[in-house]
């Protein structure tokens, strides 16, 4: 009886939350899209890092596709800031020096934060971006970005981020989740909501490191760090869905669960030893009341729902066991018999077929948003077959991570 | 800016989602439940149809009557239908439970039915009476279950009929002290001689040796455990 009223208020919250974001998209669908055939009313100088640490590979991609943006070329600046690599990565970096506006940086390896310091400490443009060396931005990319920071409130601009070239089942799943990752971007930055600016080609304006200071580690996560403290300061972060910047994902299960756990051991520990003081707070609106308090909840949330999931799967295989044990093999002909009693029609299954709806039609919003994928690829079923196996075992190790304050490394 | 009126009207119509969600499965329950007593209400049918037939015709009935078997297939329906409810509300819920007693007593109805049948005609069907129990996680009992299911997949003329040991009702107690059962499950019957213990396909085959040739099996989930 507790346990049902437990997982019924679970599912009240990640309802709610759900909701939150459906009434969001109608409120604001119509100013979701700012006309592209929009001029800008003027260039502001630029200048891109790109901090490199072991790139070789993809480093001449990311420079090439940052050399081809459709900006005034006096006007953009490019900083390669090598992090101490250990291949062939500065030398490829110095063959751009012959592109007036590239600049060269070497460094002893201090982490990403401290390439992308150094980088802003030798500019002077008005704004400072990043572009992770394995990512490669659109022609139009920072044209649509710098449009919303006509606005003088917007003091940083996050782009769509969308995976490259997705080739193995792994890759075509996170491909759906960052179309899904990037409607909810969008709603976030509707609500002035947005607790993270991602590395791919997040845009900044300078003023924004004079006045709350340089990137810090942030346990492996200073683009979420960053975008926090900028929240705690009340500096709006706004999302430019038709900046579509395209990043390679990890191939394999073992790097992305290190991917991940560093990324939310990063969101856990910024949040409960730094940024507590948002959750609940009024005064920081819905990043306060909202976004961050159910980014930190649904970890506990999932984790409990995976347990669930668990214990029916073992009931499941424990039937099937028995079964096996009891009489053998039998395997059926011909058309599987319906019945629709098999179809657990109980309370909590509707709002979990209510939720699991809502999700689908979010990554058909992002795919529409970001003018990206097919709604029916092997993309969109390797996210709805894979993710919520998978994910829990990188949330359960981040919590964990959390509570015995074991960092995790950021590569 | 934290707008508060939104919050509100967002709980309201989360409120909603729950009222909505909370109606249809009340739906779709009472729906199910309306089936099954439909499905309970045409085996008591029939089963009254063919007692009458059988007092009619007298000893003319072993010719014209095949009352038994017309009921084996919508019994197991029944029974699956059961199993998925029992599954899904639980083995607690009051409203599965009516059924299930209701499902009982159609077992035992078809079950003297058939008695009835062999000492008229003199012909005799073999028959299992399987006494499970859901209380204590009787895994020999689920075991148990899916042994019987297949055998009935593959002997059509094998007779079935699964109880639940605690449903309490005065017609399983009266059985119990007939066959003066103890409570070691998982329990069968064969020939009024109580069996303990898990009983493989081939134990049960030695005990029942009239079964007949199998046809090709398929399992079912569709005997109660």
């Amino acid at each position: 009886m507790i346990e049902n009223a437990f997982v019924l208020f679970l599912l009240f919250l990640t309802t709610y939350f759900m909701v939150f974001l459906v009434v969001t998209f109608l409120e604001e669908r119509k100013t979701l899209a700012i006309s592209p055939t929009t001029p800008l009313l003027s260039f502001p100088t630029v200048t891109i890092i790109i901090p490199a640490w072991n790139e070789e590979k993809t480093l001449a991609g990311t420079v090439n596709s940052l050399l081809d943006l459709d900006y005034p070329k006096d006007r953009i600046q490019l900083f390669i800031v090598d992090d101490g690599s250990t291949d062939n990565t500065l030398a490829i970096a110095k063959e751009f020096e012959r592109h007036a506006n590239v600049r060269v940086f070497h460094k002893e390896n201090g982490g990403k934060c401290t390439a992308m310091n150094l980088g802003i400490s030798e500019s002077t443009a008005d704004l400072v971006g990043c572009l992770d060396a394995d990512s490669f931005v659109e022609k139009n990319a920072l044209i649509e970005i710098v449009r919303y920071l006509e606005d003088p409130e917007v003091m940083a601009v996050t782009p769509a981020v969308l995976i490259h070239a997705p080739d193995n089942p792994l890759r075509r799943m996170q491909s759906t989740e960052y179309i899904v990752g990037q409607f909810t971007r969008k709603i976030f930055a509707r609500l002035n909501a947005l607790y993270v600016t991602p590395g791919p080609f997040s845009i900044y304006r300078r003023e924004v490191f004079t006045k709350i200071g340089p990137f810090v580690h942030g346990y492996g996560t200073e683009d979420m760090e960053m975008a926090m403290r900028m929240q705690a300061n009340h500096m709006r972060i706004e999302n430019a869905h038709t900046a579509r910047i395209y990043t390679v994902c990890p191939r394999t299960p073992r790097t992305l669960y290190k991917q991940r756990v560093r990324w939310i051991t990063g969101f856990l520990k910024n949040v409960f030893f730094h940024y507590r003081y948002l959750l609940f707070s009024p005064r920081f609106g819905n990043l306060g009341m909202l976004t961050i308090p159910f980014a930190f909840g649904s970890i506990f949330i999932a984790l409990i729902f995976a347990l669930l999931g668990i214990i029916s799967l073992w009931a499941f295989i424990r039937d099937a066991y028995l079964q096996f044990t009891s009489v053998g093999l039998h395997p059926e002909f011909g058309w599987p018999h319906f019945d629709w009693f098999a179809i657990s029609l109980d309370l909590k299954m509707i709002l979990v077929y209510i939720l699991g709806m809502t999700t689908v039609s979010f990554v058909y919003l992002g795919m529409r948003l970001a003018r990206e994928g097919s709604f029916f690829s092997q993309n969109t079923l390797w996210f709805l077959a894979l993710y919520g196996l998978i994910a829990p075992f990188w949330l359960a190790r981040s919590l964990y991570n959390l509570i015995t304050s074991k960092e995790a490394r950021w590569r | 800016m934290f707008n508060a009126k939104k919050y509100f009207l967002v709980f309201i119509i989360t409120v909603g989602v729950f009222l909505v969600a909370f109606l249809l499965s009340e739906f779709f329950y009472n729906t199910r439940i309306s089936q099954v007593q439909s499905i309970e209400t045409n085996i008591n049918r029939n089963i009254l149809e063919t007692e009458i037939q059988y007092e009619l015709l007298a000893e003319a009935a072993c010719d014209t009557v095949d009352g038994a078997t017309i009921q084996i297939e919508e019994l197991n329906d029944l029974a699956k239908k059961l199993a998925y409810m029992e599954e899904q509300r639980g083995v607690d819920d009051t409203e599965v439970i009516t059924l299930k007693k209701q499902y009982s007593l159609l077992q035992i109805k078809d079950y003297l039915l058939l008695k009835e049948k062999a000492r008229r005609c003199g012909k005799k069907e073999p028959t299992i009476l399987y006494f499970y129990s859901n209380k204590g996680g009787c895994v020999e009992c689920t075991k148990e279950g899916f042994v019987l299911t297949d055998m009935r997949e593959s002997y059509p003329n094998l007779h079935v009929y699964a109880f639940d040991y605690h449903i309490g009702l005065t017609a399983i107690e009266t059985l119990k002290s007939i066959y003066n059962l103890r409570e070691e499950f998982p329990i069968i019957v064969i020939d009024r001689k109580p069996i303990y213990g898990f009983k493989s396909r081939k134990d049960l085959e030695e005990l029942i040796p009239d079964l007949g040739r199998p046809i090709a099996s398929s399992t079912e989930d569709n005997v109660r455990r």
